[in-house]
Order: structure tokens, then sequence, then C-alpha cells
């Protein structure tokens, strides 16, 4: 005999939800999936807290987003264009332009590290995320250049 | 008054004891507009840690004066122990008691004393010139007096930590920021404190930095060398 | 006794029943769907009650034996406390 169902809810489903939250001026924490905002953001351990989105979005800032397909995103502001952002994961490699105003849900105004927070004003998360998009295709080249060595090597 | 030249700025300072011994290598002939003048104020430091002797204390305070007045002229001091060899600096920070003296020692013994020279033990200082960061030494090199009175530009600055095998990856991430900014003073006057963050950010973004896990054999020096002077790593 | 810590409320969100705290901040990972069962119990919960009474109301209202709804609330109030939902 159940009580509650063990399904988690989809983020489409709790949107409003999470709309309503936001526009009371509440805060929204989630966990969110995937690995690519790691190093920051390590899936099931790391969760963030979102807070409604503020009329002018900055550069290193981190959006909750949707694209029109549906999908919602939550990655990093690496530029800002006119009225559009473009955006990439601290993981990834390949930008992703044109993302508008209107697909902006919320912003991460927090972290979880484990158990300890962090607030996106702290001086040390301001500097990595500054270093570690100057630095990004740095540590890519170098983890393709030992793999390359590691196979011709070998 | 005596003078000194210390990180390519000249530095007016009246000390004594271990801070004066230790700045002998540095002195320059007397110069009507030094960079720097140390206003060394001993007594704060001693009201701070009264277990200290008054030697210590003006050890401690010259050094905090110098730094903050450093931080004008795009440098700082990094709690590390460096290295030159081949005309470039390596840094290796990590928390007192790690292991960064032990581990710049293995370079000498791998590579030779005259190869591998320290630089500073302690707090070496690293500046910002024409976009190229430079490590110096300084006479604050801690206990010991080992510091070189020299100038390279830096190669890279590995954290370390200890481990039973040796393994070097490039560093990155929310910790690595916060283990550096543990290793830099951070003055309470705001202003100050901004310069601070902001050249730890250059520095972290200009110069690679890396995760050094280590154990006390001669090749934890080797593989450092290796991926830090970029003998390995690049297509 | 078990009592539900202040601040709970249940909402329908998407058609389904789920528990959200009140305060200023709302977890999403921390959020339980209930069904009409849960909701049966709910009631008990907010007031305060106690695991006997729970078994009890079970066993009057649906068609149950005693060792299965003992165990389904041991599970549930274990969920619970889980998520932190109940008084200490």
């Amino acid at each position: 005999m159940d009580f509650y169902k063990n399904k988690e809810m989809q983020l489409e489903q709790v949107l409003p939800l999470i709309v309503e939250q936001l526009a009371l001026g509440k805060t929204v924490r989630f966990y969110p999936r995937g690995v690519s905002m790691l190093p920051l953001l390590r899936e099931n351990i790391d969760s963030v807290v979102l807070a409604s989105v503020p009329p002018a979005l900055k550069k290193y800032d981190l959006p909750l987003y949707r694209r029109d397909d549906g999908q919602f995103i939550l990655h990093r502001i690496v530029r800002v264009e006119g009225d559009t952002y473009t955006c990439m994961g601290d993981n990834q490699h390949i930008p992703e332009p044109g993302v508008r105003r209107d697909q902006m849900v919320a912003l991460v105004t927090g972290f979880y590290r484990g158990d300890r927070y962090h607030r996106v004003t702290e001086p040390g998360y301001a500097i990595y995320c500054r270093v570690h998009c100057a630095v990004r295709s740095l540590r890519h080249l170098w983890r393709r250049g030992k793999n390359w060595l590691r196979r011709h090597l070998a | 008054m005596s003078y000194y030249r210390i990180a390519d700025l000249t530095v007016q300072m009246d000390t004594y004891g271990r801070t004066k011994e230790q700045a002998a290598l540095y002195a320059c002939p007397p110069c009507p507009n030094p960079d720097i003048r140390i206003q060394s104020e001993p007594e704060r430091v001693k009201a701070a840690y009264p277990r200290l002797s008054d030697e210590e204390c003006e050890y401690l305070a010259s050094g905090s004066s110098f730094y903050r007045q450093l931080l004008d002229f795009d440098g700082m001091m990094l709690h590390s122990s460096a290295v030159i060899m081949d005309g470039k600096a390596y840094l290796f920070t990590a928390d007192s008691g790690t292991g960064k003296s032990t581990h710049t020692r293995l370079w000498q013994q791998v590579f030779g004393d005259d190869r591998a020279r320290i630089l500073n033990d302690d707090k070496p200082a690293v500046r910002l010139v024409d976009g190229v960061w430079y490590a110096y030494g300084t006479p604050w090199s801690g206990k010991a007096p080992t510091s070189t009175n020299a100038c390279a530009s830096v190669a890279g600055i590995a954290i370390i930590e200890r481990a039973p095998e040796n393994s070097i990856h490039p560093a990155g991430g929310l910790e690595t920021v916060q283990m550096l900014l543990r290793q830099v003073n951070k003055p309470n006057d705001p202003r100050l404190r901004g310069r601070v963050l902001e050249l730890l950010d250059d520095l972290m973004t200009r110069v690679p930095v890396w995760k050094l896990q280590c154990n006390m054999d001669p090749e934890a020096a080797r593989v450092a060398y290796a991926a830090m002077s970029g003998a390995i790593g690049c297509e | 006794m078990l009592k539900l810590k202040e601040g709970f409320v249940l909402r329908q969100v998407a058609r389904e029943t789920v528990v959200i705290p009140s305060g200023n901040e709302i977890n999403l990972n921390m959020m339980i769907t209930l069904n009409e069962t849960g909701e049966f119990l709910w009631d008990y919960l907010t007031r305060g009650t106690d695991a006997e009474e729970l078994v009890a109301a079970l066993l009057g209202e649906y068609d149950v034996d005693e060792t299965t709804a003992r165990s389904s609330v041991d599970a549930f109030v274990a969920k619970l406390n889980e998520y932190g939902f109940l008084q200490e």
C-alpha cells in the first residue's frame, strides 16, 4: 500500500509553481541534471537556488532558460549581444548563441556544493567564473594533447 | 635609512634582526624617490599575536607593509615555495605542512642545485609586467633564509596535495580559486582587497594552475616538471 | 507522536497533489507527490497522530490487512522523516 508516488516531477510540470514562487519573491532549489556545468555542479551532489530574473542579465550570470523545443537548460552567459545572450555550460566548448530574454525562467543566486552554501556574489565564485571561461580552451587542448600522446606513445 | 631593490622596485626600509639579515641580499644604493616606503607597525602584530617575539613581529609587519604597497604595482606575495629552472619560475603552493619546501628540494635533488635554484621558500613576490607574470625573491622567505635575488617569468603554479602516487592535472573549479585565495593575504581595506582579487584573477587566467598529487620520491619532481614546463601536453 | 512541521501545504501541481513548504524556499527535489491514500493520511498528520491511529484509520477506510497497513505506514513515516517534514 503506497501513499506517495515515487516518480520525480519534471521541471515542465512544476513550471507554473516555479513561476509563481519566483513572482512572490521566493526562491526555488533544485539539483540540476547532467555534466554540462562541471566542475561547478556535480549531479546529485550540488544544487542551485533560483530567484526571479532581474531586468538585466550580465556576462557570467547563470540562468535557467527554456529552449524553444521545451527543454530546460542551466548554462552560463558567456556573451551579451544586445538583447540576446550566448550561453554555454562550464564543461562545454560549443556556445549556444541567440538565447532570448523571454526564454529566461530564473537566475541562480546561490548554490550548495555538498552542504556548503555559496552566494554568487562571493569573490571566489566571481574569480572562478572569469578564470574558467578564460582558460577553458587551454584546458581542453591539454586534455586532447595528453590523450593524443597516450595514443601515439603507448 | 636603508634601500633595497625587491621585485624590481626600490624599497626604503629601516629594520633589524632577521628581516635585516634576509634583506641584505637585496641592498641597493640610496635613492631619493623610492617606490615603496616600508612603514612597519610591529605593535599591531604584537597585539594580535602576543606570543611572537619583537623580531618576529617586525618581520611580519614589514612583510605586510611591503605586500600592501606592492598591490599598487600589480604585484602580490603568494604563499609558496618557488624554484627557478632554465630561466622559468615554478611555484608550489599549499597549506602549511603539506610539503612545499620538500617538493622544491626534490627538484634540486633531481635536476641539480645549480640548475634548480630556490627563489623563495615562503613568500615570493609575483608581479604583472607588460602582460607577463614574473616571480621575484623577497626577504620574506620564512624561517629558512632561503631566497635568491632573482627574477623569472612564471611558467606555472601547482597546488600540492600529498598522495601515494604522483600525478598532475590542470586545476580548475571553485576549490582551486578558494585554495589560492587562502594563500594570499587579504587586507581589510576594501580597495586593497579588491586589488588582490583582480590580481589573482589575472594570475590564474594567464598562468597555468595545476593540481600536483605527489609523494616524496624524486619522481614527483620529474612528473611536475614534465607537465609544467610544457614538455608534455600539447599537440 | 507524529506531527507535520509548520509550514507544509498540499498543492495541486500538474494534476498531482504535492507537499511543498510554504516558506521562502521550495526544494523541487524534496517534494512528495501524494496519492489518494496519502492525502487521506495527511489530515491526521497535520493535526498530530501516531502510527496506531493511522493504521486503525486505514483499516477502517480501505480493504487492507493490518500487517500491510502497518508496514506501509512505517515506510511512509520514514520517508517523511527523510525529507524533514515531521516535528522532532
